[in-house]
């Protein structure tokens, strides 16, 4: 058996990987372009965003030292969205709605965001990659059918090569369901800790999919990775993956359509705040713990991230 | 326990001393139990998935032990010394005896041309290195596996691995090469080639099969 499309792909691949690592090693997240650390952060008065948060009321630490942030706000700031749908049998009467959705979302974007769509049913593919939202989305030939690799799908979604200058939202629709994905949850959640994107998850229809786990059609070696199955289905999985980055579940029913959901969501994460910051007095290797606080209003919902990788 | 270490991990959990030492027949299963004489292929791909039950985890280890040393046997001359290795390197994975297993899943490399064994041995090659921490070691077997064939393990631990090491910029690299590769392009006699560890727990159209027959009347 002869491989040649893919192993040409993976030997160049291999090759940038090498090549790059030393100097991806240097500057894995910050002074990629002079400008430091870039954090989002969403801060809310009850439900309602803050709309007028100055570098003054914000404290953030990085590994418990207090840093000096410049705060902007967040509409400025170009976005990369990574779309991912669930494609797989069980939303099969979810699918048109989707491409309505992909449809409204493209058009909520500005003329400086980009946007890239990725599927997933077994395996994960990439349907198109990052381009302009102005652009026909060539949405016409998805078919959905098949096992859910939900873990996998969110795990390839994440990595995007740290740019302060753009935002990486990463927003994904599914019913909730997994069943076939080759790595565990414990190890998206922390994959997802350590990437810079902001990962907002919308919880179609079909929810129950996510909390039964003795679905129909469960046969062969799905029972085999999946016979364990989580306390309370994958739902609370998915808010520890998204909280993680700062990001969350949004239930698509109870706002009514996934068009008011995304309405909401892209109001919120324009009414939301970029942090930037130079480290200091801290190392910059290894893990960094952010802690981001409004000292001044602690009833205050801020969330953020929970760290970054340093070189 | 947090909601997150509750879901499997496809490779099947550690047999670690202090996971021994919570057994309730811990004693019995250190010492391998005397009484039990039954060893094979079928109650060790059982364990390695985890699925036995509890109460049955201190005997069913010590089955596991004879498995290793049935196949240890195997792997030294014979026809089957390849997919004796590999299952060898397996038990000895999950017996945390790393730096065996890696012998045994090079020792795949050389005896063996197949190209399900070869994906299996470099993928859990990088899972030991992995273990190890040495997290180059284990970013080169994951790639290594990946020119054999396009197997959702072995990308999925190495964008994940990439990730939890900061080096996103290279996940993202992969990913792309990865995502844009369909297994329309990695087909075997018609079939996408879906991962060989996968199919392995199946035991359903497994690549495996015939092996596993001839392990089983080598076993007798």
């Amino acid at each position: 058996m002869t491989l040649p499309r893919w192993v040409a792909a993976l030997a160049a691949c291999a090759t940038t990987l090498f090549v790059a690592r030393s100097a991806a090693q240097q500057q894995p997240v910050f002074t990629a372009n002079g400008s430091g650390v870039a954090v989002n952060v969403s801060v809310r008065d009850r439900n309602a965003p803050v709309p007028t948060l100055v570098a003054a009321d914000v404290v953030l630490t990085d590994n418990g030292v207090t840093q000096t942030v410049d705060v902007e706000k967040a509409d400025t700031v170009p976005c990369d969205l990574t779309l991912l749908l669930d494609m797989s049998g069980s939303t099969a009467t979810a699918v048109a709605g989707y491409k309505d959705d992909v449809r409204n979302i493209a058009k909520m974007l500005r003329p400086t965001d980009r946007v890239c769509l990725l599927t997933f049913d077994r395996e994960v593919y990439e349907v198109f990659p990052f381009q302009s939202a102005a652009i026909r989305l060539p949405l016409d030939l998805l078919r959905p059918g098949g096992l859910s690799s939900m873990l996998e799908g969110i795990l390839f979604a994440l990595p995007r090569a740290p740019n302060s200058d753009r935002q990486h939202l990463v927003v994904v629709f599914t019913d909730g369901a997994e069943n076939m994905s080759a790595i565990d949850a414990k190890t998206v959640v922390d994959a997802a800790a350590r990437s810079d994107g902001l990962l907002e998850i919308a919880l179609t229809s079909n929810a129950s999919a996510a909390t039964n786990a003795d679905q129909s059609g469960r046969a062969g070696f799905h029972f085999v990775l999946r016979s364990i199955q989580p306390d309370g289905g994958w739902v609370p999985i998915l808010r520890s993956i998204a909280a993680t980055t700062g990001g969350e579940v949004r239930d698509a029913d109870k706002s009514g359509s996934l068009k008011k959901t995304f309405t909401d969501l892209f109001a919120d994460i324009r009414r939301s705040y970029v942090l930037r910051f130079t480290p200091t007095g801290v190392a910059a290797a290894g893990w960094h713990d952010l802690v981001v606080t409004v000292p001044g209003h602690p009833a205050y919902t801020v969330q953020a991230r929970k760290g970054y990788f340093g070189g | 326990m947090p909601i997150e270490d509750q879901t499997a991990d496809p490779l099947g959990q550690e047999i670690t001393d202090a996971y021994m030492a919570r057994l309730p027949n811990a004693g019995g299963a250190a010492a391998g139990r005397p009484d039990v004489t039954k060893s094979g292929v079928g109650s060790g791909r059982e364990i390695a998935f985890g699925l036995v039950s509890p109460s049955d985890e201190a005997l069913r280890i010590s089955e596991l032990r004879n498995a290793r040393a049935t196949f240890e046997q195997l792997a030294v001359a014979g026809p089957l010394q390849a997919d004796a290795h590999l299952l060898a390197g397996v038990i000895a994975l999950k017996f945390t005896d790393r730096a065996a297993a890696l012998q045994h899943f090079a020792a795949v490399e050389r005896l063996s041309a197949d190209q399900a064994l070869l994906y299996d041995a470099r993928m859990l090659s990088g899972v030991a290195h992995e273990r190890r921490q040495e997290w180059n070691e284990a970013v080169a077997s994951y790639l290594s596996a990946l020119t054999v064939a396009r197997g959702n393990i072995a990308a999925a631990r190495l964008t994940a691995l990439l990730l939890r090491r900061g080096r996103s910029a290279e996940a993202e690299t992969f990913e792309e090469a990865f995502l844009t590769t369909p297994d329309k392009a990695n087909v075997n006699e018609g079939e996408p080639f879906v991962d060989a560890w996968l199919y392995f727990g199946a035991f359903v159209a497994s690549p495996f099969a015939g092996s596993f027959d001839q392990l089983r009347k080598a076993i007798r």
